[in-house]
């Protein structure tokens, strides 16, 4: 079943347009990686799905409802947006950061009850950051912060799920183990989740689906092995990413200086 | 729990503050005289205790924890420690509608209603303004209020210089426009109180909402929060609670800025938290001042904008340091 | 011999004021009898109230005054025909309305310069007025009377100066004063009297204090000023110490500035104050109280009325 739904979606800034026609859907249980170089509007597409940008044409439909005529509050517990820059100057705790997550579902008089205190201590669970709960938040690390925005997008309860690189400030062990909780949490709470990710290597390793998209289309949205192939990579990243396969998966190498100067000089 | 004591220190506070306000005068009254005083004893120091101090140290307390209440609230919205009730030009605003009453010859009791309208006036065409440039982002709002300030500073200034009523009146249009607790009746003190109730039950409702706004407006928005309704609200309770505080002591600075951004560092960063401790600690603060006013050069009483202005700029500074962060 | 008692008198004075300003003031001031005689010739060298020495060559003819007590003075000597400029606030007596005007609180200089005057006489002031007019080559004497001393005082110098005699007028004035102080010292009560100079801003209440030609209003009147062990002037008092001092009158001056007596009836706790409850706020006439001038006498007799009605009636 389609949580999320963008059709024909046309939609930018000002001055400029990013999307130019873009249909994409997640099902519960996917999880959804969203490559593409620098540029190609993968964080406006998030954006337009999570319903804090305005399609100029198209539409996006959550869960079978429109988004255009959906309030804020609605969205927000349909869909959780986690954003790529998270900076702030109050001393928030991480727990009362995770709390935030249940905004959208509080009570006219705002206070958190049982079933929120329960949503949040989940969450925490859930990203392995309970024993972050205590800890300020402008005093941990870029990585446990990472987690906590991801634990509070998790609070959100919502039926989809949007990352913006959740694994950016994060180790190698921590990448992992990051996403193959989202992987894990999507297929046994039946979200949908999509994730713009950089390294195509996380994309391959625990992605159910790709979508590849350039200059503000979708190149190719299928399974990684189809996406993920020596040809794409090339004519969309350009030269100097090898693609080989491991254990029956494409993974994508950096080609060392010296091999790309004999193949220049090759021609 | 920490909370809680934190909470019980400043209402013991609060008691102590008031109290002392209430024993020191510029008339010497005995303490046994005081309490048979607010018993109700109908002499002179009756009349003294209970029409002129008692309202007067209750004045103070409203109007600093309702400046508190409202820095906490925009503190919260514009994510900047460094705001300020005045920063969205309420104080341009309210001064302006003052010295237009002075000029143009109305009773004196009309002066605060016209700095109040004032006031709220400012706040609503800095949300106008904001809006100009499409979306209401708290940059736009803080811009707005800068632009707004200067110019109705430059208008008070040209009132000033150009009416002769004024030149009469010069002085006591100075004194409010530096900050003091004129002499306030109870009625008066009851119409603000319920005003500065009304505004704080607004804020105490838009706190959890302000919370979300710590990441920024768009993650705000995603969390659930409807943007320009929230901005529109928060505008809203701060003029009322601006307009309240400016109407009875004309303009306090500091009080706004330094009591919420100290109590953060106690409290943590919950608005509702902090908000609900502002309130007796912007309070105490008022009734110190107001305190320290009336006896550091008696018997001239100074504005007790000077006295929060010399002791909150140094405390703000050493908080600054403390945090050793650059706000922007 | 004229020059060296000149000089010497003026010491006199100015010593004689210093010291009866705070009981008796007008009563110290006696010129001598061989001034009167030379108050009629220049050149003649007087020293002013900034104690500067001012050579006055011959008789003035185009007389510039810059204060409405100045004015007052002028024409009471019979100067007034020569006054060619006068302030703007200069309206006593009623034929000084129609003399030029030359500026009120700021002096408009050109104005004054373009009358060519041989003598200006001015109030003080702070902002180097005087300084600026004293080197624009005029001749200028400041005369600032504050206090009822300063009357008797400012009317033989202003004599001295315009070749009138100041003498007699002082010696009026003087007789007028004892008049007064004589019926009101059989008084059987001595009332406790505010006079409310400026409430504009309740915090900061003016009233008039020793040296003070109000002040002195009061004594005279035979009233007792709430402020007469203030420091200064013009101190300022809170609404407590008003109220804990309880007047059993209250003075207003009748101008457009000034509070009305039921609005200060009506001010927060001043209830309890004798002079409320029994309706005893007073007016009086801005003019006669806040210039001292040649009318004092006239101020006296109008403010004992207020304070004694039962010896004015």
């Amino acid at each position: 079943m389609s949580r999320v739904v963008a059709r024909q979606v046309r939609a930018g800034y000002r001055d400029r347009e990013v999307l130019r026609g873009v249909d994409l859907a997640a099902q519960a249980g996917e999880l959804v990686a969203l490559i593409g170089p620098n540029g190609a509007g993968k964080s406006t597409l998030l954006r337009v799905l999570g319903g804090l940008l305005r399609p100029t044409s198209g539409s996006v439909t959550i869960d079978g409802v429109d988004a255009a005529t959906l309030d804020r509050r609605v969205i927000a517990r349909h869909i959780a947006v986690v954003p790529q820059v998270f900076e702030t100057l109050f001393p928030f705790t991480v727990r009362e950061i995770v709390a935030l997550g249940r905004t959208s579902r509080l009570g006219p008089l705002g206070t958190l009850g049982s079933d929120d205190a329960r949503a949040v201590a989940r969450a925490l669970d859930d990203i392995g950051a309970t024993d972050l709960a205590d800890r300020r938040i402008d005093r941990v690390s870029g990585g446990e912060r990472q987690r906590a925005v991801l634990a509070m997008a998790l609070a959100q309860e919502a039926g989809v799920l949007l990352l913006d690189e959740p694994t950016a400030h994060l180790d190698p062990a921590h990448q992992r183990a990051t996403l193959e909780r989202v992987a894990t949490l999507a297929r046994v709470r039946g979200i949908a989740v999509i994730a713009v990710l950089h390294d195509l290597n996380l994309a391959a390793a625990f992605a159910s689906r790709v979508v590849l998209l350039a200059d503000g289309a979708v190149v190719r949205d299928g399974d990684v092995k189809a996406v993920i192939t020596a040809e794409l990579v090339a004519n969309v990243f350009g030269a100097g990413l090898r693609v080989v396969a491991h254990d029956g998966l494409p993974f994508v190498i950096p080609e060392p200086a010296t091999a790309l100067e004999r193949h220049a000089r090759a021609g | 729990m920490r909370t809680i004591t934190v909470f019980a220190l400043l209402v013991a506070a609060l008691a102590f503050s008031a109290a002392a306000g209430i024993l020191v005068g510029a008339v010497a009254i005995a303490p046994g005289d005081v309490l048979s005083a607010l018993l109700g004893a109908g002499d002179t120091n009756g009349t003294i205790i209970r029409e002129l101090r008692l309202p007067r140290v209750l004045g103070a307390a409203l109007v600093g924890g309702a400046l508190a209440a409202a820095g906490a609230l925009l503190q919260g919205m514009l994510r900047n420690p460094l705001a300020d009730p005045f920063v969205t030009g309420t104080s341009a605003g309210a001064s302006l509608g003052a010295v237009l009453a002075v000029a143009l010859g109305s009773e004196p009791v009309l002066v605060p209603l016209a700095a109040f309208v004032g006031a709220t006036a400012s706040i609503a065409l800095v949300w106008r303004l904001a809006r100009l440039g499409g979306r209401t982002t708290v940059l736009t709002v803080l811009l707005a209020g800068v632009v707004l300030t200067s110019f109705a500073g430059a208008l008070v200034t040209l009132v000033l210089v150009s009416s002769d009523r004024l030149a009469l009146r010069l002085r006591a249009v100075l004194g409010w426009l530096q900050g003091g607790i004129s002499v306030i009746s109870w009625s008066e003190l009851a119409v603000a109180a319920v005003v500065v109730a009304v505004g704080v039950v607004g804020a105490l409702l838009l706190a959890p909402r302000i919370d979300a706004y710590a990441f920024g407006e768009e993650t705000a928005a995603a969390l659930g929060v409807d943007l320009d309704r929230t901005t529109a609200a928060v505008l809203a309770t701060t003029a009322l609670l601006t307009g309240a505080a400016v109407a009875i002591a004309g303009l306090v600075g500091f009080v706004g800025l330094v009591i919420p951004h100290a109590l953060r560092f106690l409290l943590g960063a919950t608005h509702r938290r902090l908000i609900v401790a502002s309130i007796p600690a912007g309070a105490v603060a008022l009734v110190l001042a107001d305190l320290g006013a009336r006896t550091a050069l008696a018997p001239a009483e100074l504005p007790v904008g000077v006295i929060t202005g010399l002791v909150g700029a140094p405390f703000f500074l050493a908080l600054l340091v403390r945090s050793r962060r650059v706000i922007v | 011999m004229r020059f060296r008692f000149a000089p010497v008198l003026a010491v006199l004075l100015l010593v004689a004021s210093a010291c009866g300003a705070a009981t008796a003031p007008v009563q110290s001031q006696q010129p001598s009898p061989t001034a009167t005689a030379a108050a009629a010739a220049f050149p003649t060298t007087v020293t002013d109230f900034q104690n500067r020495s001012v050579t006055v060559a011959q008789r003035p003819e185009r007389i510039v005054s810059i204060g409405p007590s100045i004015t007052e003075f002028l024409f009471a000597l019979g100067a007034g025909p020569r006054v060619v400029g006068a302030d703007d606030f200069s309206d006593e007596p009623a034929a000084a309305k129609q003399v030029e005007k030359v500026g009120g609180i700021k002096v408009n200089f050109e104005k004054v310069v373009s009358l060519k005057p041989d003598l200006v006489l001015s109030v003080k002031f702070s902002d180097g007025t005087i300084e600026k007019l004293a080197s624009a080559g005029l001749l200028v004497l400041v005369v600032d009377p504050q206090s009822a001393g300063d009357v008797a005082r400012t009317a033989i110098l202003l004599g001295r100066a315009v070749g009138s005699d100041g003498n007699a007028m002082a010696r009026d004035i003087q007789k007028r004063i004892d008049d007064v102080r004589a019926k009101t010292s059989t008084a059987t009560t001595k009332p406790r009297v505010y006079h409310e100079i400026d409430a504009s801003d309740p915090t900061k209440i003016f009233t008039v204090g020793p040296g003070s030609y109000i002040h002195d209003l009061i004594e005279i009147a035979g009233g007792q000023n709430i402020a007469a062990r203030a420091a200064s002037a013009y101190p300022q008092l809170s609404a407590e110490e008003i109220l804990r001092s309880d007047p059993e009158i209250i003075v207003l001056a009748a101008a457009e500035y000034s509070a009305k007596p039921d609005q200060v009836a009506a001010r927060t706790g001043w209830s309890v104050i004798s002079a409320v409850k029994n309706k005893r706020i007073v007016t009086i006439a801005p003019n006669l109280i806040n210039r001292p001038g040649p009318r004092v006498g006239e101020a006296a007799e109008a403010y004992a009325k207020l304070v004694h009605p039962e010896l004015f009636p």
